[in-house]
């Protein structure tokens, strides 16, 4: 029956019928303040009740014996002459006088000696006992009658005993007060349940809807419900404390969603990016592959054989800039890129990066316009990757721009700022993807279906190679098919003092430039050596080739070369390990160290000059680099050697 | 039963104060040895109004001293009347035994009614010997003469007529007072 408790409570069984209005879902809480109320007053009822019954009925019983008593007196008075002198009808006449008395039911008069005198009984009563002695006084509080015997004295001379036998009408009294008990205590408790709906609805009423609220947000997931505070007692704090945690709750759950799309997104893209990559590194191979097949073919003649090694070349060098792209991306997210910074004049960086963006420009047959502020302008910067970024915004200008487009360059110069926008009459750009273009391995919808390809990398690079700067970079179109801009911004130009820029270090053929050393190259992979010797040997200098540490280390103790050539990664012997051997030696300070490894960061770096190398490069080995550093270090060490 | 009655009376009659200083009650018995008998038999048993009782046989008036009760025994005196006026002025309840005594000037006098001992009073001569008669005495009194000593008014308590009566006696008990040979 009750399957919350042992105590099966009659009243909470009662309050069954007294159901809460449809919706509220949770009345055990008012059911229970409910029957608190009506228990409470209908239990102190009940004892009130019971306790002013006992007082009450023992008043009654003490009066009425006191007043039996009192009659029992009056009457031994009366009787006393007719005891005294023998007079049985007078006796017979007081008693007599009892007639009128309600609650006497029978008396007697006995003579001295126990035998009966003079009686007097109601109808239907029995006669009262013919000797004194059978019976005692009894004046219970249960019984229905109560017996009360006087003795008559005259003088001091007992004279006889007077015998009174009243009813008590105990029990109907006692029924009486328990029916009244019983009425009381219903009417306290229908009164107390009618008066307590109100002062329980102030407790119920907040938890209930506090409760409702509570279920809405967990059924719905909607955290923005509140329960409405309607007093400041503690079921008002609850309340507070239920919003407060509410409103935490919205907020987490917020940011939840926020961090939750935002790692989806990241998580699409990538995907996007892997799968772009794959396509994006398998292209060229086809191509490549061919061209090697084609060299193979001894029938080819030599125009299709230079085809061949142009198509190679072409597409390796694509594949490079593919992966330098990724790299210098994946070192500004690592926050490992370093710049160079140099003054450098903007029409060097400008014209370094439409060279590299000339080919694509030309086959698409784009024309290409470039503005440039009048007087010559300086700024720090680091050249490459400043040309880098620009040659990135042009290179994108042509990809998605149809044949015969036009595409404008245009530098701008205040007092404190550069300005070089970049712009097209392209495909141009969502104003919805505007805010994303930036975003790695992000590509316009649009720009997907084309043929160029490319990872989505190139925008994420300008963006964070000119905040390396210090500038900033956006984008801005008028939407899809009406071009797009984008637009630089470098602090600090100055305008530069020297007039003509002298191109000491022009990259081209070094072939027959600087002097003569002698180089070793070290490196576990032996085509990379070999290659990398065979260029060298091409620009006249003595090359050998060690493809491990310790040989290299042990041609270098030989043979003192003036320049060294070591990959780091080498098994046995790592390249840091033969650069410390050989600055130990005693003519080890003068001997020029390279250091060649396959990822260039900056901790690479400056291992590399712990080491004791004098520079660092990255493969594959930039060979107009290699040239120029070469010519560098030979005329260092032949001076040096001259002194 | 006479002797009983006798000592009983005392407890509803009133003496004056002049009467109750003695320090003995006393019981002159006249005429009647059986009574005195009795009486000797029972009184050491029962003090009256808080003093010893004593029982006094006497052969003449002289010998009366100052008792509170004399009876006088059925034919202890031809000269009742005589007898009793010169005792008048004395604070002493007479008890006769001798039908028609009250008219001689006796204050209660015993009967034979239905062969139970029985007594008829006379207020008028307790009076006249300075004595109240108690109300409860009065209830059992087979007949209670009132007004002048020699008169003729008797009122009957519990008679077959319901005739009202001068005396109103304060008891629980309704009374009926028959007067007898009117006013």
């Amino acid at each position: 029956m009750d399957r919350r408790g042992g105590i099966v409570n009659p009243l909470s069984r009662l309050m069954g019928w007294f159901r809460p209005p449809m919706g509220v879902r949770h009345p055990s809480v008012r059911r229970k303040l409910m029957a608190v109320f009506v228990q409470t007053t209908a239990i102190a009822l009940c004892l009130a009740a019971a306790a002013m019954s006992v007082v009450d009925l023992t008043t009654y019983r003490n009066s009425r014996a006191s007043q039996l008593s009192t009659e029992a007196s009056i009457l031994a008075l009366a009787t006393a002459p007719a005891l005294a002198f023998d007079d049985r009808s007078a006796a017979e006449r007081s008693l007599g006088a009892l007639r009128a008395h309600d609650a006497v039911l029978a008396a007697a008069v006995y003579a001295p000696d126990g035998s009966l005198y003079a009686s007097f009984v109601k109808p239907g009563q029995p006669t009262p006992p013919a000797k004194l002695s059978s019976f005692s006084d009894s004046m219970g509080l249960w019984s229905e009658e109560m017996r009360l015997t006087q003795r008559i004295t005259q003088n001091g001379e007992s004279l006889g005993t007077i015998y009174l036998r009243a009813r008590f009408d105990f029990l109907p009294r006692i029924l009486t007060y328990l029916a009244i008990i019983l009425l009381v205590t219903v009417l306290g408790g229908i009164a107390s349940l009618v008066l307590s709906t109100p002062l329980q609805r102030a407790i119920s009423g907040p938890l209930d809807s506090m409760t409702a609220v509570a279920s809405r947000v967990v059924d719905e997931r909607d955290y923005s419900q509140r329960a409405i505070k309607k007093a400041d007692d503690e079921i008002g704090l609850v309340v507070d404390a239920f919003n407060r945690m509410l409103d935490e709750v919205q907020l987490r759950t917020r940011a939840l969603e926020a961090s939750d799309a935002a790692l989806r997104e990241a998580d699409r893209r990538k995907d996007d990016f892997l799968a772009t990559l794959a396509h994006e590194l398998r292209n060229p191979l086809a191509p490549i592959r061919n061209a090697a097949e084609l060299l193979r073919l001894h029938s080819a003649d030599d125009r299709n054989r230079e085809r061949a090694r142009e198509i190679i070349s072409r597409q390796v060098k694509r594949m490079g800039l593919l992966l330098d792209d990724l790299l210098d991306v994946s070192r500004i997210t690592r926050q490992r890129l370093v710049l160079k910074k140099e003054i450098v004049s903007l029409a060097s960086v400008v014209s370094t990066a439409i060279e590299t963006v000339r080919p694509l420009i030309d086959s698409k047959q784009h024309s290409l316009q470039v503005s440039l502020p009048a007087e010559p302008l300086e700024l720090e910067a680091d050249p490459l990757r400043l040309s880098q970024a620009l040659s990135n915004l042009l290179h994108n200008a042509a990809k998605y721009t149809d044949p015969r487009g036009l595409i404008k360059l245009t530098a701008d110069a205040s007092a404190d700022e550069l300005r070089i926008e970049v712009s097209d009459n392209g495909i141009g750009i969502d104003p919805q993807a505007l805010s994303t273009v930036f975003q790695m391995f992000t590509q316009v919808d649009s720009a997907i279906d084309r043929t160029e390809g490319g990872l989505g990398i190139g925008l994420a690079l300008v963006r964070g190679l000119i905040n390396l700067h210090g500038g900033t970079v956006e984008a801005v179109s008028a939407g899809t098919g009406r071009g797009s801009t984008f637009i630089i911004r470098l602090p600090g130009p100055r305008i530069a003092v020297r007039e003509s820029l002298n191109h000491a270090n022009s990259p081209g053929g070094p072939t027959g430039h600087g002097p003569i050393c002698r180089i070793l190259v070290a490196d576990d992979n032996v085509d990379a050596a070999e290659s990398l010797a065979l260029v060298m040997r091409m620009w006249n200098h003595e090359v050998c080739v060690a493809q491990s540490g310790s040989a290299a280390l042990e041609i270098a103790l030989r043979d003192r070369p003036d320049i060294c050539i070591l990959d780091i990664g080498m098994p046995g012997m790592s390249g840091y390990e033969v650069a410390r051997r050989i600055r130990k030696q005693p003519w080890g300070g003068e001997t020029v160290l390279f250091a060649l490894t396959g990822w260039g960061q900056s901790d690479d770096v400056e291992r590399a000059k712990a080491a004791g190398f004098n520079e660092h490069m990255t493969k594959p080995v930039d060979l107009d680099r290699l040239s120029v550093l070469l010519a560098d270090y030979s005329a260092q060490v032949h001076d040096s050697a001259v002194l | 039963m006479k002797a009983v009655f006798l000592y009983r009376f005392a407890g509803y009659v009133t003496w004056p104060p002049a009467a109750a200083n003695s320090s003995q009650f006393t019981i002159a018995i006249l005429g009647a040895d059986n009574v005195a008998e009795q009486l000797k038999a029972l009184l050491p048993e029962h003090p009256i109004q808080g003093r010893p009782a004593r029982v006094v046989t006497i052969q003449g008036l002289a010998q009366l001293g100052d008792a509170q009760i004399l009876y006088i025994g059925a034919g202890a005196t031809r000269k009742l009347s005589v007898f009793i006026e010169a005792l008048k002025d004395r604070p002493l309840l007479i008890v006769t035994d001798q039908p028609g005594a009250l008219e001689e000037g006796s204050a209660v006098n015993f009967l034979i009614e239905q062969k139970h001992v029985r007594f008829e009073i006379s207020l008028a001569a307790a009076k006249r010997s300075g004595l109240q008669i108690g109300s409860g005495l009065l209830a059992v009194a087979e007949r209670v003469k009132t007004g002048d000593l020699r008169g003729r008014s008797v009122c009957r308590p519990f008679g077959d007529n319901h005739e009202p009566c001068p005396l109103q006696l304060a008891a629980r008990i309704d009374r009926s007072w028959t007067v007898e040979g009117g006013s």
